[in-house]
């Protein structure tokens, strides 16, 4: 595999949960914004999730207000420099 | 000015197979498999598309219809799989997700890939031809049983001849 590794920038993705029967899963991923900084990242992800807590619907979405499903996320990713 | 990221990753259905979906309870611990790639240009992305297979993983792990040894003994791929006779029968294309489906003899395909690797190609049991995943099951463990005999050449001429383009690429905005 080529390239070195130059910088690491955190990417806040939407996860695409699926329920099935009895159970939630993932069903893709979607990256929404990159940032340069961890902070800067989890403050965006935690706001992109009050929102979408915000918009439950129990009956529609199978999810209760308790439930631990993250519906954002943070990956850490190095950046690769340019070959 | 907006800046973008190029994240190359595996294509969904690969994701799922090489274990994206997890159940809750393993959330946030799950296994995340290294398949993100980021570059600052889309060009060094598609660059890297063109010279890497994703040779960590396995080639035959596919969904079972993609994959099919049929009681003719012909074996059915998605795919564009390159031991296929230039006048083999094409059932039928998908154009846009860019496959052609294939199918014929199953000894083609196990003839190729003793060829290409220089190992005995799997056998398939009499006994378990019924089996609706029987192929998947037997090449997936062939792969297994010998990936360390595999050069990363060969690894990659097996992802080549079974999937078209297993990768994609993902444009992130920067802040």
């Amino acid at each position: 595999m080529p390239g070195k590794a130059s910088r690491k920038v955190y990417i806040v993705q939407r996860l695409h949960w699926v329920y099935q029967d009895d159970f939630f899963n993932i069903e893709d991923e979607s990256p929404v914004k990159a940032f340069m900084r961890l902070s800067q990242a989890e403050g965006y992800r935690q706001k992109l999730e009050h929102v979408e807590r915000e918009n439950w619907s129990p009956e529609r979405d199978r999810l209760r207000r308790g439930d631990t499903l993250q519906f954002f996320e943070v990956v850490s990713v190095e950046v690769e420099a340019e070959s | 000015m907006k800046c973008f990221l190029y994240v190359v990753r595996l294509r969904q259905k690969f994701r799922i197979l090489f274990g994206l979906a997890q159940y809750p309870h393993d959330y946030p611990q799950r296994i995340r498999p290294a398949y993100y790639r980021a570059f600052p240009s889309r060009t060094a992305a598609e660059q890297f598309i063109q010279e890497n297979q994703p040779i960590d993983f396995n080639p035959f792990a596919r969904n079972a219809e993609e994959f099919i040894l049929r009681s003719d003994d012909t074996l059915a791929i998605w795919g564009f799989p390159a031991y296929i006779p230039a006048d083999a029968p094409i059932e039928g294309t998908v154009p846009e997700q860019e496959i052609v489906y294939y199918h014929g003899p199953l000894s083609f395909f196990q003839e190729w890939l003793g060829a290409v690797t220089s190992i005995a190609p799997p056998q398939i049991p009499e006994a378990s031809r019924e089996e609706f995943d029987i192929a998947v099951q037997v090449f997936m463990g062939w792969w297994e049983a010998n990936k360390e005999r595999l050069t990363d050449a060969q690894k990659a001429e097996i992802w080549r001849t079974l999937t078209k383009d297993p990768w994609e690429i993902v444009e992130v905005k920067t802040v």
